[in-house]
């Protein structure tokens, strides 16, 4: 950008152009603090490397929403686990009980079958 | 949403940083007029986004790292406070370091040599331009200056320099316009309008 006035007077400045000229001012950055700068950087890189896991799965992304990410998360999942154990128990012992249910009748009709009495 | 956003890898994050990181440092220069500070915060700045927000998608880098940058500068600034009001009972260091400033009035005492050919000179008046811009920013309240840099300079939107700055957006208005205001009555002084 040409701010040079035409009889020695500064042309009036806009925003843009202000914007410009700081922009410009980047490049006027001696060697030493480019240098500091682009270590700077690398630092951050290599912090970036490092903080990565190295066996992370790939589809690890896409089941990622399934993961808990706050206590209350945390407390819901686990009433959910809890509640379906609950359940899955339950079932199982009410199964038992109604072949058990079944095997009594069967024995007080004298109704059990042939296989029962040959060993 | 989360599965559907491309998520940034150490090459994007690398041209990212190297992209922001001569204007970060003028912005932390701005606010600190200290090489090394201004280093420090570009540097913290650096690591802070990659360590946390490194794994984020490439777009979304320059709105979390204008906020990393701000509010590191904002921390520096306060222990500079903290540092000066203590320094200042010992020692009178703060008006020294005003008198080794760069006055660019100096360097317009040239503008009248006609020796100087017509490129340079250009170069030379772009420079002195650039000097009195560099002052009149460096003597806005640190809010206004944020604020004219953010909206003006980084070409954000009004709601993206709140979210920066961490205000509301009339707040961000109020000091672009102190922040205009005070920054064309400066280089009027010094003989630069402001259209």
């Amino acid at each position: 950008m040409n701010t040079r006035p035409q009889n020695n007077e500064r042309q009036p400045l806009t925003m843009e152009s202000i914007a410009k000229l700081l922009t410009c001012a980047t490049q006027q950055l001696d060697t030493n603090t480019v240098d500091a700068l682009r270590r700077a950087r690398n630092v951050a890189l290599e912090r970036q490397l490092q903080k990565k896991p190295a066996f992370a799965l790939s589809a690890g992304h896409g089941a990622h929403w399934l993961i808990p990410h706050s206590t209350h998360q945390w407390v819901a999942a686990i009433i959910l686990f809890v509640a379906v154990l609950f359940g899955g128990v339950n079932y199982w012992q009410h199964t038992q009980e109604h072949d058990m249910a079944h095997l009594d009748i069967a024995i007080l009709t004298d109704d059990m079958p042939l296989e029962v009495f040959v060993d | 949403m989360r599965g559907a956003t491309k998520l940034a890898n150490p090459t994007e994050l690398s041209q990212f940083l190297s992209t922001v990181e001569r204007r970060a440092y003028k912005q932390a220069m701005y606010a600190m007029r200290n090489e090394h500070t201004a280093l420090d915060i570009v540097q913290d700045a650096m690591i802070k986004l990659a360590e946390k927000y490194g794994d984020k998608p490439a777009a979304e880098f320059p709105m979390l790292f204008q906020r990393i940058l701000q509010n590191t500068i904002r921390d520096y600034h306060r222990r500079q406070k903290v540092r000066n009001a203590w320094s200042t009972l010992f020692s009178s260091l703060a008006p020294k370091n005003e008198s080794e400033e760069y006055d660019p009035l100096d360097s317009l005492k040239d503008d009248e040599n006609q020796s100087v050919p017509a490129t340079p000179e250009d170069s030379l008046q772009q420079r002195q331009t650039i000097a009195l811009i560099e002052q009149a920013l460096g003597k806005l309240s640190s809010r206004q200056r944020e604020a004219f840099l953010l909206r003006y300079w980084e070409g954000m939107d009004t709601a993206e320099t709140a979210a920066a700055m961490g205000c509301t957006e009339g707040s961000v208005k109020v000091h672009c316009s102190r922040a205009a205001h005070a920054l064309a009555e400066s280089l009027k002084a010094k003989g630069v309008n402001i259209s």
